[in-house]
């Protein structure tokens, strides 16, 4: 598979600088929010950033390989519980003990999936619903970790990011930052490389890419299992972010699921944009109407069925189809 | 010398429901052999036994002797079946030129510069002009040739084509046979199913012909055409009246 990586020749198509110019200025937007936006926004920003990770996780999974999971919580809290039990028990660095509880995730994953794989599409929607909740079930069955009350993260675990709460605060960010940025950047190169074919292909026509000697299967477990391990990565942060875990936050489906589902929906899914987008106009909406109660969420459920009857494709998956526009370009020209 | 494709027995039920019965089926390399039948006689299913779409009911399916029948499409692709649907899938979301790279790169076709081959094949199936627009912005005929097009770019050593000349004009459908011709001599096995019969006569030199799932007639071409009972499926011409 080597071959596969390595990138093919590009000619810059006209138009290509205004995207880049877009993007670098987010980017730099972004990674001065520190020096610009105050201690809430600053919040706000950090969970924004999140929730682009786990909308890109689920966006790869469901636009692109066309397993339709509702059951991604189960990696977020497993994420934020193996890392809890790693920070609290192993005494090995916040640092470590991340990117160990989205590995450990990951290999979860693995039978996980092995069980979820025997259905298909809606009873694979249920399935991994069903995961999802064994997973907290279980997870309440822990007394070391709080059993079903959960447990906090100790004062001194949380120091060792920074004596300081500024500090905290700043290193926290930049977390998130990375989280955000390195899911939606890991999408791009993913798909421009040239295995990253594979998932497009599987997108438009399961039996086509079949056909031309993809192994359909194969390719949607890797998918299955990364963006389980990057959940979990996001997962642990969240939680670490919190200072708290319980099973009914760590499992949430509503909060890990249908947020982000409704994230992807709404921004355009099979496209990079869209979970960009979507993630915008969610807190967009909630800044504004989260006093709301109940209409809150009634509001956000009438959105996304308005969205789904004027076009299925999302805001930017119909702005692309009338425009041709791409911020993040992964097409391939022939010279 | 051992045949590029054999099929013995096999046998397909979607329910209750008979859809391919008993078929036997040998082709010698860089044979081409025709496929007619009636709609819904079962010649799409017969093609997706082959290429590992669908896995056989009963019977055995092997490749240039080797036994198939469990093997994912994926992975009879690798070992050299190229198809064609007859209802075009394209990767909408992908360039026309994108396509083929995929077919090339994924179908382990052999193409030292993938780009290359891709770019020689776009240029066989006259879609060189359209590389670089999106799949998706094409005509049904456009598509059908980006079907053929696609198949070839995995480097098949059988290729499969599923009603790729329906809807030409004459000149488009000369043109099709020519390439398909060029394909046939460079030593790629072909069946191809085709309502068009002419076109059909000028590629193969075996036809057969399927009827409710079962092979009701074969050998040279221009003979089972003139056979009564083919006639009678076929065009829906009684025997008796013929005879008359």
């Amino acid at each position: 598979m080597a071959s596969l990586t390595t990138d093919l020749p590009r000619r810059p198509a006209p138009g290509r600088f205004l995207p880049a110019a877009v993007i670098a200025a987010a980017v730099v937007l972004l990674a001065a929010a520190p020096w610009w936006a105050g201690r809430a926004d600053l919040r706000l920003l950090m969970e924004a950033l999140s929730y682009l990770a786990l909308a890109q996780m689920w966006n790869l999974l469901a636009g692109y390989t066309g397993l339709v999971s509702v059951g991604q919580q189960a990696f977020v809290g497993l994420g934020g519980y193996l890392f809890f039990a790693l920070a609290i028990f192993s005494g090995l660095p916040l640092l470590v003990a991340m990117p160990a509880a989205a590995l450990a995730t990951g290999l979860v994953a693995i039978p996980a999936g092995w069980i979820a794989f025997r259905l298909q599409g809606a009873y694979f929607a249920i399935g991994t619903w069903v995961i999802a909740e064994v997973f907290r079930l279980s997870a309440a069955q822990f007394p070391a970790l709080g059993g079903g009350s959960g447990i906090s993260l100790p004062v001194a675990v949380a120091r060792s990011l920074s004596e300081s709460r500024e500090g905290r605060e700043m290193a926290m960010y930049f977390l998130a930052l990375g989280l955000g940025l390195s899911a939606t950047f890991g999408v791009w190169a993913l798909l421009r490389a040239r295995w990253g074919m594979a998932l497009t292909a599987i997108r438009d026509s399961g039996t086509a890419a079949e056909s031309i000697g993809i192994s359909t299967r194969r390719v949607k477990f890797l998918i299955y299992v990364g963006t389980a391990a990057m959940t979990g990565l996001t997962g642990a942060f969240l939680f670490l972010q919190k200072l708290r875990i319980t099973p009914d936050a760590a499992f949430s489906v509503n909060d890990w699921t249908a947020f982000v589902i409704f994230i992807v929906v709404i921004g355009g899914i099979g496209t990079i944009e869209g979970p960009v987008i979507g993630t915008i106009l969610f807190f967009a909406l909630r800044q504004v109407a989260a006093d709301w109660g109940s209409w809150y969420l009634m509001l956000l459920g009438a959105i996304a069925i308005a969205v789904m009857l004027v076009d299925k494709r999302g805001i930017w998956g119909a702005l692309k189809a009338r425009t041709g526009w791409a911020l993040f370009p992964v097409e391939r020209r022939l010279r | 010398m051992t045949p590029i494709l054999t099929m013995r027995g096999v046998n397909r039920f979607f329910g209750t429901f008979h859809v391919t019965q008993d078929i036997d089926l040998d082709l010698a390399p860089g044979e081409a052999l025709g496929v007619i039948g009636p709609n819904g006689a079962g010649k799409s299913t017969l093609f997706n036994l082959i290429a590992g779409t669908l896995p056989p009911s009963s019977g055995t399916v092997a490749f240039r002797g080797r036994d198939v029948t469990r093997l994912p499409a994926s992975e009879r692709c690798h070992l050299g079946v190229g198809r064609s649907f007859q209802i075009p899938h394209p990767f909408t979301g992908m360039t026309v030129y994108e396509n083929l790279l995929a077919a090339s790169v994924f179908g382990r076709s052999g193409h030292d510069v993938p780009e290359e081959a891709c770019r020689d094949i776009l240029e066989m199936t006259g879609l060189l002009k359209n590389a670089n627009r999106p799949a998706g912005s094409l005509t049904l005929l456009e598509r059908k040739r980006l079907e053929l097009a696609r198949a070839l770019a995995t480097g098949p050593q059988l290729l499969l084509l599923d009603e790729i000349a329906g809807g030409l004009t004459e000149a488009e459908c000369q043109e099709l046979v020519a390439t398909i011709s060029a394909v046939r001599d460079s030593g790629v096995s072909i069946i191809w199913i085709e309502h068009v019969v002419h076109a059909l006569l000028a590629i193969v030199s075996r036809l057969i012909v399927i009827d409710f799932g079962k092979i009701v007639a074969q050998g040279e071409p221009r003979a089972v055409m003139a056979d009564p009972l083919v006639r009678e499926i076929y065009m829906g011409i009684p025997a008796d009246e013929d005879a008359a």
